[in-house]
């Protein structure tokens, strides 16, 4: 399955991408394909590209705060968790996502 | 002799308006002359100049359109006396008092969060004192019992003088034997108002009118007292509680009165009350005294002067005093903060006793630092001298690290009195100050007197623009005497340690060169009366006019050293009077101009071998030591509060990069320009600090609650100087924290936050002794804390750090490893290692 994912939480110093990484420890270790864009305070990082959201099956966005350029993923089947539930439980949130 | 009336109208110019000080000059200036002589305020009021309380009461500020008039025999001579006064020495030393006010602000998060019984208010003298709850009563005037006896006037009257006699007597004998400075002025200006004519002559009115002595001398008190009290200026309404004071004192003397027993403090006490005179507070056990907890105190009143001085951590402003707190309950005044805790807990007691071993943690860390000569990290030698008048600051500024007087000021010597010291008295007053400085050299400056700062006798003519008129040296030639007296006093001074003497105001290379001269005719003179002194004592001048600066060549054949005076100098520099709001805009010590002539006067300096100190304003702001030391100047001198902290930065600063730095500020546009660059540009201070320090991480922490883990990360910051503000890294952290819990689970916390209370990026990390609740994720309590903390603006670089933290802390082997690491080494090489620093 292929995955996207936005992390944003709202100092963007440590759990966008304690989230991040939770996400793609756990996607690898199913057999997933996993990009993750982190929206933290150094602005977007690793953003997605058009043809990754296009390609995605899913979206998934862990973020307790506005996704930044929320258009780029218009039609497509978003999963909103806040950034905790992904740190805390990212299998849980990888299987809400149908993964 | 005829009799005169004369008028003056003048415009009053001190800024702390007229207060107990210059009106006692004027009071005094009056006494040779026979006439009556009343101050009238344009806006309304009028007051006796021979009555100081009147004076004070009539609330003249500064500004404020007033008119002198003058009747009797002697109104020309008294007018001529009131006016020199006016023009000239009233202003003299009229700065405004400190008012060191510490809040009311938001307390500590981890002293608010603990939740105990306590009352806020405004701390005006630091530091924590533990007490039992003693509650003093009004003094005074209402307590003291008025015993009616039937008297005749005459005798109320005489009862009236003789204790207003017996009390000032009493107030001048205590003023003999103080035990301090402080106390000595203040019962030395309670002794005039003992003989305040106005007080005493209403009092006598009241008595006239049918009343005994003691309902008059109340009354009489009560109404000044009211007077001070509605003034504008608070300094003004802070002297009621004087008035007050001495009257409660003159009635305990009089017939039927009761003397106020004053209250013992029979163990260590925190002393709570409404009102507590300087009288009340000077009567108590000062051993015994651990804090003041008031209600309407001024922060300028007599009574606060003197806990500050004694050291007494006082809170004001705090509403019902006498019932804040159970009598005979032990209690904690943290003056630092303002606050009482009345209802003290275990928790408590651990939070103050936390912060006492942080205290002493920071100043153990500093003090091999404060003994150690200031040299940048790259190995160049910048002395750090202090400013000072009075031993007591040489002591102190000792005790903080500096490492000479750059500038002993002598002038206050020589104002306020009607005749110069004498050269004993100058002798021993150098010399107090030399032995003061226990080694270490002692710049004096002969005496700087003219324009801002006049002294009677010197019968200085007035001038339209003192500032650039006869002052410093340039008095010297009119006053030979007195440089004589004084040069030969400071010799005498130079064999009791290492002096150096310098003449203020120079402005021609040859008056430096008839200083020098009179240098050498006090010694040679000296040593023909056998006197014993240091023959080769090292002459200088201060450089703080330009065109001084732009003659150093000839300067340096007459001078051993020159110390460079940035407040005069910027003023000539730019034309600018710094005190005159319309162009105080244009003063600017970190402007190009200045620079470029400071440039000038050091290579000057430097080219003929001269030691060059700078002792100016700009040498104790810690953001402008690059600037002096990408010069190369030898010294800085900066006032004693000063002197640690621009030592301690002196330390860490690279010099090789202070130069590349001030070469870009010569070349800047404009002070703005060169603000920026010491914002942003990095010497090598603490704005160059690693990420991660081996000292920046703990094991074993003692904590017992979120809170004072939280706490103790923060203080680890402040220990090694990340922060100079811990309760806003604290309370950023905590604003975070509210969000929701950085506890993210496996017993792991990341509290963290962006603030401009750090300089630089900083994580710390902290393995508690017993994990704490912490509203974990998972529930877990945490018991590895990494506090990450950045500045509003930190560079993106930074913050990939902590981004590469926080995604590795996802991973239980790097968990692991950081639980079981045996020392802080090993944790900093697993950090260093995971995040490739």
């Amino acid at each position: 399955m292929k995955i996207v994912a936005v992390t944003a939480c709202p100092t963007g110093i440590a759990h966008t991408y304690m989230a991040a990484e939770q996400l793609e420890k756990r996607a690898k270790a199913a057999g997933h394909s996993i990009r993750v864009e982190t929206q933290g305070a150094m602005g977007i990082e690793s953003e997605l590209s058009g043809k990754e959201i296009a390609e995605a099956d899913v979206v998934i966005f862990a973020v307790d705060i506005e996704v930044e350029k929320k258009e780029r993923f218009e039609g497509k089947r978003v999963v909103k968790v806040g950034v905790a539930e992904a740190i805390k439980n990212p299998t849980g949130v990888l299987s809400k996502a149908g993964a | 002799m005829s009799e005169q009336r004369l008028e003056h109208r003048f415009i009053f110019a001190l800024p702390m308006g007229l207060h107990a000080r210059p009106a006692s000059m004027l009071a005094e200036a009056l006494c040779p002359f026979e006439v009556r002589a009343t101050l009238h305020k344009e806006a309304g009021g009028s007051a006796d100049l021979c009555s100081v309380l009147s004076v004070i009461a009539l609330d003249v500020k500064h500004g404020d359109a007033c008119v002198i008039e003058v009747e009797g025999p002697d109104a020309g001579e008294a007018l001529g006396a009131l006016l020199a006064l006016i023009e000239g020495e009233l202003g003299a030393g009229d700065e405004p008092v400190a008012t060191v006010s510490i809040g009311p602000r938001s307390l500590p998060l981890s002293l608010e969060r603990l939740g105990a019984r306590m009352v806020v208010g405004r701390g005006v003298c630091g530091g924590v004192g533990t007490g039992v709850c003693v509650v003093a009563g009004a003094q005074g005037l209402s307590r003291v019992q008025l015993v009616a006896m039937p008297r005749t006037v005459a005798e109320e009257l005489a009862d009236l003088d003789a204790a207003a006699t017996r009390v000032r007597g009493l107030l001048k004998e205590r003023a003999g034997a103080a035990a301090s400075s402080v106390e000595r002025d203040v019962l030395g200006a309670h002794a005039r108002m003992a003989e305040d004519p106005a007080l005493l002559s209403e009092a006598a009115r009241i008595v006239r009118a049918g009343d005994s002595a003691a309902r008059a001398l109340r009354a009489a008190a009560e109404a000044f007292a009211a007077r001070l009290a509605a003034a504008e200026s608070a300094y003004i309404r802070d002297r009621a509680l004087d008035v007050l004071d001495v009257a409660g004192q003159m009635l305990a003397v009089l017939p039927g009165g009761a003397a106020d027993p004053g209250l013992i403090l029979h163990e260590d006490s925190v002393v709570f009350a409404e009102l507590l005179t300087p009288n009340q507070l000077l009567r108590l056990n000062a051993a015994r005294l651990k804090g003041l907890v008031l209600g309407r105190v001024g922060a300028t009143s007599h009574t606060v002067i003197l806990a500050r001085s004694l050291g007494v951590p006082t809170v004001l402003d705090v509403p019902s005093p006498a019932t804040a707190a159970p009598v005979g309950e032990p209690v904690m005044v943290d003056g630092d903060t303002g606050v009482c805790i009345t209802g003290v807990t275990p928790a408590v007691t651990r939070y103050f006793d936390r912060r006492r071993a942080v205290e002493l943690r920071r100043t153990t860390l500093t003090a091999p630092r404060l003994r150690m000569p200031a040299m940048t990290r790259d190995g160049q030698r910048v002395e750090v001298g202090c400013n000072a008048s009075q031993p007591e600051h040489v002591e102190s500024a000792m005790r903080g690290g500096a490492e000479g007087v750059g500038l002993l000021r002598t002038e206050m010597l020589f104002l306020d009195r009607e005749e110069p010291p004498d050269e004993d008295e100058q002798a021993e007053a150098y010399g107090a100050a030399v032995r003061a400085a226990a080694g270490r050299p002692v710049i004096i400056r002969t005496f700087d007197i003219g324009g801002d700062k006049p002294a009677g006798y010197m019968r200085m003519a007035v001038e339209e623009n003192p500032f650039l008129g006869v002052r410093g040296a340039r008095l010297y030639a009119r006053h030979p005497a007195m440089l004589r007296t004084q040069l030969r006093a400071i010799l005498r001074a130079s064999i009791l340690g290492p002096v150096k003497v310098m003449a203020p105001m120079v402005t021609l290379a040859r008056e430096a060169a008839e200083f020098r001269a009179q240098v050498d005719r006090a010694s040679a003179q000296l040593r023909t009366e056998g006197v014993d002194i240091d023959e080769r004592i090292a002459v200088g001048v201060m450089v703080e006019v330009p065109a001084l600066a732009l003659a150093m060549d000839d300067l340096c054949r007459h001078v051993d050293f020159i110390s460079v005076g940035t407040n005069d100098l910027t003023q000539y520099v730019f034309a600018v009077d710094r005190g005159n709001a319309g162009v105080a805009a244009l003063y600017n010590a970190r402007s190009p101009a200045l620079l470029r002539l400071l440039k000038m006067i050091v290579d000057g300096a430097r080219r003929n071998g001269r030691w060059v100190g700078v002792c100016g304003e700009m040498a104790g702001d810690v953001l402008n030591l690059p600037l002096l030391i990408g010069l190369d100047v030898d010294e800085v001198s900066v006032g004693p509060r000063q002197v640690t902290p621009v030592k301690l930065a002196v330390q860490g600063l690279s010099a090789q990069r202070c130069r590349g730095l001030t070469e870009r500020a010569l070349a800047a546009a404009d002070a703005a320009e060169v603000t920026a660059l010491l914002e942003h540009a990095s010497c090598g201070g603490v704005l160059d600090a690693p990420l991660l320090e081996e000292r920046l991480i703990e094991l074993d922490v003692d904590a017992v609650t979120k809170e004072e883990a939280i706490r103790a990360a923060v203080d680890l910051l402040a220990i090694h100087d990340r922060t100079s503000r811990a309760d806003d890294v604290e309370r950023a952290v905590w604003a975070r924290e509210e969000t929701y819990s950085t506890g993210f689970g496996n017993g792991f916390a990341v509290p963290h936050c962006k603030t401009d209370a750090v300089a630089t990026p900083t994580l710390a990390l902290l393995r508690l002794r017993e994990a704490v609740e912490w509203g974990s994720m998972d529930g877990a309590p945490v018991k590895v804390v990494l506090l990450l903390a950045i500045p509003a603006s930190a560079a993106a670089a930074h913050m990939q750090v902590f981004a590469k933290l926080a995604r590795r802390l996802m991973h239980e082997e790097f968990r692991a490893s950081l639980l079981s690491a045996e020392n802080a080494g090993e944790i900093l090489r697993a950090l260093v290692q995971e995040l490739g620093l």
